[in-house]
């Protein structure tokens, strides 16, 4: 018999710092920060939205304020990635929780072009997985990628995750037939690997 | 959305479908017997991720599956009872579910009893499946969700000529265990090309 995973639920948004970044809750005077990437052709050509209106990213960043708690499957938190030595906010990172039944969670990352290259895609990325498989206590991480998307393929590998899935053509996205990659990471993958 | 065509839906299960040797025909209250008998075997729960079911809370499913006889929204399914030839006796069930209209994305499997095994109906009975999705309703893409342990439904999905696109690693934990899933699939245009390959 194996044991369940016993998720440390609800649990409330807390930041997360880490060498170079703080993860702190969106405000809503970052939208200056957050319209500069998604109003970008060249960030959302993967993402599952299209390029934004300022009025569109101004809900988008309501919609994540008012994310503060993970208490039932479907809620998640969404974390501005801002660098510690000079405020700017870079990107994003999410955590969702895709099942409390089987304790799986879902990763995700944006981060503004400029600031590409650096690792601080990946630091991010560590600081939130550290948190959903040791404080959450989650036991399977997983995240969904466009094939083409191949710096977040590299930071998926990076992260020690597994390609589980090739869905061919599974979902129309704009104007045409789009393939997925699914990787995975276990908790236990993930502590070997510290 | 997209200028995609749409599917032909809602499609309503009606008169019995008749395949060589089989007929998918809707479940009735007379299947009861025969179904509470597979779905109380561990082997059978084993492998659909369910308890093995009493008496009672299989006559409570069965009911339910048999209010349901039509798909039309994405999460909509129905179970076809299967029977060989003109002996009504059940011998397993082949489920259709709207996965995603958006996506035009159709799931489907088979359960059937143990005593059954290994004579070709479950492929038989999900190759109809498979016309249904792709043919009737206009389906663009077919998966199926099966226990990576499961040799046998993973055979099945080879001969339909269904290609592996997914080993998830312990995404379910069911019945004191972690278990892993594999997810199949395929395409109309290869489905198309299969069936005139012959």
């Amino acid at each position: 018999m194996d044991e369940p995973a016993k998720l440390n639920l609800p649990f409330e948004f807390v930041p997360i710092d880490t060498e170079r970044l703080r993860l702190r809750h969106y405000r809503l005077d970052d939208l200056d920060a957050l319209h500069s990437w998604r109003s970008r052709e060249d960030v959302t050509r993967y993402q599952d939205y299209d390029v934004q209106t300022r009025e569109e990213s101004q809900r988008s960043l309501e919609r994540a304020t008012a994310r503060v708690t993970m208490a039932v499957q479907g809620d998640g938190f969404v974390w501005a990635i801002e660098r510690r030595d000079d405020g700017q906010v870079i990107g994003d990172i999410i955590l969702f929780l895709d099942s409390i039944e089987h304790a799986l969670g879902e990763i995700g990352w944006t981060l503004h072009p400029d600031y590409q290259g650096k690792g601080y895609a990946t630091e991010a990325a560590r600081g939130v997985m550290k948190l959903a498989f040791e404080t959450i206590g989650m036991h399977r991480i997983k995240a969904n990628l466009d094939p083409r998307n191949h710096a977040s393929e590299a930071l998926c590998l990076r992260l020690g995750m597994r390609r589980e899935a090739h869905y061919v053509e599974d979902f129309w996205s704009k104007g045409e037939w789009t393939d997925s990659y699914i990787y995975a990471i276990l908790a236990r993958e993930w502590r070997a690997n510290q | 959305m997209s200028d995609q065509p749409k599917l032909s839906t809602p499609y309503v299960q009606n008169e019995p479908i008749r395949t060589d040797r089989l007929i998918l025909r809707r479940l009735t209250l007379d299947d009861l017997d025969r179904y509470a008998d597979y779905y109380g075997k561990p082997d059978v729960a084993r492998y659909i991720l369910t308890l093995p079911l009493s008496r009672e809370e299989s006559e409570a499913e069965l009911r339910t599956w048999i209010a349901r006889d039509r798909v039309e929204q994405s999460g909509d399914m129905i179970f076809f009872g299967v029977q060989i030839g003109g002996d009504p006796t059940l011998i397993g069930e082949v489920p259709i579910k709207i996965a995603s209209v958006e996506h035009r994305t159709a799931e489907i499997g088979w359960i059937f009893h143990p005593e059954v095994a290994g004579n070709g109906y479950a492929t038989e009975a999900a190759r109809t499946l498979l016309e249904i999705c792709f043919d009737v309703l206009g389906m663009r893409r077919v998966v199926a969700y099966l226990d990576a342990r499961n040799d046998a439904s993973a055979n099945v999905c080879k001969r339909l000529g269904m290609r592996q696109e997914a080993h998830f690693r312990e995404n379910l934990f069911n019945l004191g265990e972690w278990k892993s899933t594999f997810v199949f699939a395929i395409l109309d245009d290869e489905w198309r090309g299969a069936t005139e390959r012959g």
